[in-house]
């Protein structure tokens, strides 16, 4: 066969890059099994109406989808669905409630070939199905910080949020499909205040700016079609420099989609005031509390913020103190009720998670409280570049066609102790061994040291 | 020099596929402009090109007649050719659904389940009369809701697979207003709309998307693709029908906790 290119978007890891991402999955399984969550696995594939259940089928473009015996198929974009379908098919009635459960495999979305994503990646999360409390929050949010300095990212940032705030404050008159507007609606405003702040103003930010620009100019077209009139329209500002974007972009964000949501009859104006002003909120718990308080004072929200202060609390109880409460924050997901969180390096987000009560139901369950999250492991990867993978050998035994049986037999020994052994007539390139012995008819020949041919001498003269 | 042969839709896709060439800045003399030729010209070296009819155009491709060509997703999957012919690229126009309707006056007909149980609860009076285009995508519907083989009635009957005729279900083979067939020539249709209209205004009921959101297709036979010197003109071609193509938003809602 000529040339059969790998399919685009796709990549390959080789022996280097492998033997890293299994061992930052090792230290995945660790950390869940540690808090006693339980592996589960499902198939790379499902029918179709799976993910489209919470989505609608506006997210089937975003999908690997296939046809196959006239029934439409897709590969999966997560793995939180699939949890749910066992949930809701009572497929995990008799195991210990809560459900504590851990998955790592790969999931799939169409995304744009260049856009720089894979199209095929690896993710690796929690679910705890079943419980209410605050602390079940804590405990995920403590496991996959614990996962994370295991893997070597202890400096990751976390940011922890509350979409129940935001829940709470559109509740009432609101339909379920405008309250998910709304939600998605901050989730873009947090995601414009973040690309703004971080946009080079000197410097290469094409790409960046571009991307704004595009943001922008959808803006602008909410604005006309909601008939916007006002300091930050985007039609009478129409060409604005790096420095301006950044400055002016989120405040014209920000009248934007409360004009959007007043016109269209989303929100009561003075509920939007209340949004907007929770949405900029951020720093620490003290520095948030009594700003959010009295910006919800009345509302239907404090019990919600309450629930995230409670959270918070819980999360310093297992040593987590670096973090940020970014109010703003809204996931971008229509399922999140409660406290979400999410953890970023370089500006990426490659992991997060939150509370999801009302999941369950959707798929069919009985209404079951949860919280979760899940990493994106190339993003994460990424992230710990430049940590070396151990060599593939830590010893490999060199012998003569003689010696060769012995070597054989103490190899093995040396594996049962859970060693890296190799053999053969000559060694291998010196960076796939981290020690080279001699084996002869006299032993085996360590450096300057000669020992008898068995583990036990072996491992002896090793760990010295 | 080895030619690469490609197969346009004549008829509803017309308009749209000659667009798209036109966006990738390809004129295609006497294609979608009323021409009553049948061979257009793109004015690319060693690509050929024919108009054929959009049902035609992927047993076509299976046969090896031509190496790629435009058509629906739904004459793909009724010809059932996904082992010689390949889906290259989702074009995004000529949006339709196939679908299973009834008469609206049912009431307790709501969806395929109820419609099957309709008629076994009433075995033994007559069979259930679906008319469609889609003789294969109504089969396979069948046969994912019953036990049965449905009966087969077509001009070309003789040239079919013996059937049995006295099958409680039985699938009529329509040449066109098939939403005029129910109530009293049948009882179900399985047929394309863009909007439900048409079979709305015929008294008729959607109960079930047998194949939602067929768009128009680039399919290449499979062989050709292996072929060292079709392969640059397919991916040729294939780029070109790509600029006019719908741009997935990508990461556009998100899923599941990243």
């Amino acid at each position: 066969m000529r040339d059969i290119p790998p399919p685009r978007a796709t990549r390959d890891y080789l022996p280097e890059e492998a033997t890293a991402r299994r061992q930052v999955l090792n230290r995945f399984t660790q950390t869940a099994e540690s808090y006693g969550f339980q592996p589960v696995e499902t198939p790379a594939y499902e029918r179709v109406e799976l993910f489209l259940a919470r989505s609608g089928s506006e997210i089937k473009s975003s999908l690997l989808t296939f046809h196959c015996d006239h029934e439409e198929f897709a590969l999966r974009p997560e793995l939180t669905a699939p949890v749910c379908r066992l949930l809701a098919a009572g497929q995990l009635d008799d195991l210990p409630k809560p459900y504590k459960l851990y998955y790592t495999g790969s999931c799939f979305r169409y995304v744009r070939p260049g856009s720089g994503r894979l199209r095929e990646f690896t993710q690796a999360g929690l679910e705890l199905l079943g419980e209410a409390g605050a602390h079940a929050d804590a405990e995920i949010i403590a496991a996959a910080s614990r996962f994370l300095r295991s893997a070597g990212l202890a400096d990751a940032s976390l940011k922890i949020g509350s979409v129940g705030i935001f829940r709470a404050l559109l509740s009432g008159k609101l339909d379920s499909e405008d309250q998910a507007t709304v939600v998605g609606h901050l989730d873009l405003l947090a995601g414009i205040r973040e690309r703004c702040a971080q946009l080079k103003i000197d410097g290469d930010n094409r790409l960046e700016f571009d991307e704004l620009r595009i943001d922008r100019k959808q803006l602008a077209e909410l604005q006309e079609r909601t008939g916007y009139e006002g300091e930050y329209s985007i039609a009478e500002h129409a060409d604005v420099d790096a420095a301006e974007l950044a400055q002016r972009l989120p405040l014209e964000a920000e009248a934007t989609l409360r004009n959007v949501w007043v016109v269209e009859d989303m929100v009561p104006e003075a509920r939007a005031d209340t949004l907007i002003k929770i949405s900029r909120l951020r720093g620490t718990l003290e520095d948030v509390l009594d700003q959010a308080k009295d910006a919800l004072a009345g509302t239907p929200a404090t019990e919600a913020l309450e629930n995230l202060a409670e959270v918070c609390r819980l999360v310093k109880l297992y040593g987590i103190e670096r973090y940020e409460i970014v109010m703003g924050i809204a996931r971008g997901l229509t399922f999140y009720t409660g406290v979400v969180f999410e953890f970023t390096a370089n500006g990426h987000a490659y992991g997060g998670g939150g509370r999801y009560d009302g999941l369950a139901e959707i798929f069919g369950a009985e209404p079951t409280p949860s919280v979760g999250c899940a990493f994106r492991f190339d993003s994460l990867l990424e992230a710990l570049h430049g940590t070396p993978a151990p060599a593939a050998y830590e010893l490999y035994l060199v012998a003569d066609a003689d010696s060769l049986p012995a070597a054989i037999t103490l190899a093995e020994g040396l594996r049962d102790h859970n060693m890296r052994v190799g053999v053969g007539t000559s060694p291998p390139a010196s960076a796939l061994v981290e020690a080279t012995a001699q084996v002869s008819k006299d032993g085996v020949r360590i450096g300057n040291f000669q020992v008898p041919a068995n583990a036990d001498a072996v491992l002896a003269e090793l760990r010295k | 020099m080895t030619e690469l042969r490609l197969a346009l839709p004549k008829g509803s896709l017309e308009k749209k596929t000659r667009a798209f060439l036109e966006a990738a800045g390809i004129d295609p003399k006497g294609y979608g402009e009323g021409s009553r030729s049948y061979r257009p010209d793109l004015g690319i070296d060693n690509i050929s090109v024919k108009i054929l009819r959009p049902q035609e155009i992927p047993y076509m491709i299976a046969a090896g007649f031509y190496d790629m060509g435009l058509s629906g997703l739904d004459w793909y999957l009724e010809t059932a050719c996904q082992a010689n012919v390949e889906d290259i690229l989702d074009l995004g126009f000529g949006r339709v659904d196939i679908v299973l309707a009834v008469p609206a006056a049912w009431e307790d007909v709501n969806n395929s389940k109820d419609l099957f149980q309709k008629f076994a609860d009433s075995t033994g009076t007559r069979p259930l009369r679906i008319w469609t285009e889609y003789l294969n995508l109504t089969e396979s519907l069948v046969r994912q809701h019953t036990d049965l083989e449905p009966s087969l009635y077509t001009p070309y009957q003789r040239l079919h697979v013996e059937r049995r005729s006295s099958s409680p279900v039985a699938i009529f083979h329509s040449f066109g207003a098939t939403e005029s067939k129910p109530p009293d020539d049948g009882d179900a249709i399985v047929d394309n709309t863009e909007t439900g209209s048409t079979l709305r205004a015929n008294g008729l009921k959607i109960i079930e998307r047998v194949l939602p959101d067929s768009t128009a297709r680039l399919l290449v036979n499979r062989r050709s693709l292996r072929h060292r010197e079709k392969r640059p003109l397919i991916e040729k071609v294939r780029d070109a029908f790509a600029v006019g193509a719908p741009k997935r938003r990508e990461d556009a809602p998100v899923f599941g906790h990243i």
